[in-house]
């Protein structure tokens, strides 16, 4: 009789779908609550296109995702700033959340998202709406 | 009324000592004491244990890490619960315990056990070093105190439960196999332990003229010192000289290993009875 060898594997390669959180798009969409007060709103088809590009950027920087996503929080820290307007709104969030993983890595997972996210907005507002491309230098954390 | 053998369906010859769970999973599951649901279930339960295991890594203060991290903090789960599972005589018992208790008991049982291990390995630790064998051998001190220390001081039972981190160059005589994490260390210095006690027996001179016998440059020579020393005692108790002198009648010893009745006897010694 032969038996067949089931994997039983528990590595992340297979696991890993399981494990990569996708942020929901009603989550994404509920911050249009809060950035109508500065004229930027999501809709529906933005939000998918959104929590793709974060899988995508998941799966290019080598991450996985446990909490859901950043998404959010980018939106909520950066709604205010005086060069986001409903013309750039979709694709700098693009922007930001690749810059945000590739972020994480360059700094060793040292600082924390909160800080990052405050960090990257600082950033953004003192180029005037150019997100910071280059490396990070010494953060507050 | 006889006793009947308990009829054991894993072969526990076949688990493997440093990937337990993943084996007796395996095993279990081809010998049909576990389902494919059961696997998932466990499966499962195991993704739950990373996805907090990793908050508490990240001080809760990151949604992400990345993938080769995520694979160690799973690594170091699943040997957690190994230690666990190695707990029970039987593995089938093991399975069992799989398929009933909640997997995080079985991690926290497990970590606990670790815990454990690690303070009274590093008393063992403590008790080596402070009557360590006085010797040239560059390796048997920086092995044994140097290196062995460094692993305390990396080793996380929480979240690299199944690193070793240093490399434990001095060969013991019986060599640690199929063993990882703490559960190597403590083989190792249970070794060590005994090793060193023999070679206490013995003054640090006449193992060192010993050694140098073998090759004047033991001291820079990654080699086992018992060995040699065990040999040389044997030798000077089978020809009637001082065991402490460790100077054995060599001609007298190759006479002795010429009789037809020595070898015989040294064959019925060596083969199984």
């Amino acid at each position: 009789m032969i038996v067949e060898s089931k994997p039983c594997d528990f590595s992340l390669t297979l696991m890993g779908g399981a494990l990569i959180q996708r942020e929901p798009v009603d989550t994404l969409l509920a911050c249009n609550e809060k950035t109508a007060t500065y004229g930027l709103a999501l809709t529906a088809q933005q939000a998918i296109a959104l929590s793709n590009t974060q899988e995508d950027t998941l799966k290019k920087t080598g991450r996985i995702e446990f909490g859901g996503g950043v998404t959010h929080k980018l939106i909520l820290a950066f709604c205010d700033s005086p060069y986001i307007s409903q013309i750039n709104y979709e694709d700098t969030l693009h922007e930001l959340i690749d810059l945000f993983y590739s972020f994480k890595n360059e700094t060793s997972d040292r600082v924390s998202d909160d800080a990052l996210v405050a960090y990257m907005k600082k950033a953004f507002n003192e180029r005037r709406g150019v997100a910071p491309v280059e490396k990070l230098e010494a953060t507050d954390d | 009324m006889t006793e009947l053998d308990r009829i054991h369906i894993i072969n526990k010859a076949a688990l493997s000592g440093t990937n337990y769970f993943t084996s007796l999973l395996t095993q279990g599951w081809q010998c049909a004491l576990l389902s494919d649901r059961d696997v998932e279930h466990i499966q499962s339960e195991s993704l739950m244990l990373l996805t907090k295991q990793t908050e508490k890594w990240s001080y809760e203060r990151s949604s992400s890490i990345r993938v080769e991290k995520a694979q160690e903090l799973l690594a170091s789960i699943l040997y957690t619960v190994s230690i666990t599972l190695k707990t029970y005589s039987y593995p089938e018992d093991a399975v069992d315990a799989l398929k009933q208790e909640p997997l995080e008991q079985l991690f926290h049982a497990g970590l606990k056990r670790i815990r454990r291990k690690v303070l009274t390995t590093q008393l063992i630790h403590r008790q080596i070093t402070k009557g360590l064998f006085h010797t040239k051998n560059v390796f048997y001190h920086s092995t044994v105190v140097d290196g062995i220390g460094g692993f305390f001081k990396l080793y996380s039972s929480e979240f690299s439960a199944h690193e070793i981190h240093i490399t434990a160059d001095y060969p013991t005589f019986l060599g640690v196999t199929d063993l990882a994490g703490i559960e190597f260390i403590e083989q190792y210095l249970r070794n060590i332990a005994c090793e060193n006690q023999f070679l206490l027996c013995f003054s640090a001179n006449k193992v060192h003229h010993l050694l140098c016998g073998i090759d004047e440059n033991y001291q820079q020579i990654l080699m086992n010192l018992y060995e040699p020393v065990l040999a040389a005692a044997l030798g000077c108790a089978l020809t009637n000289h001082s065991v402490r002198g460790l100077t054995c009648d060599l001609n007298a010893l190759k006479v002795l290993f010429h009789e037809k009745k020595t070898r015989r006897r040294l064959k019925h010694c060596c083969l199984p009875h």
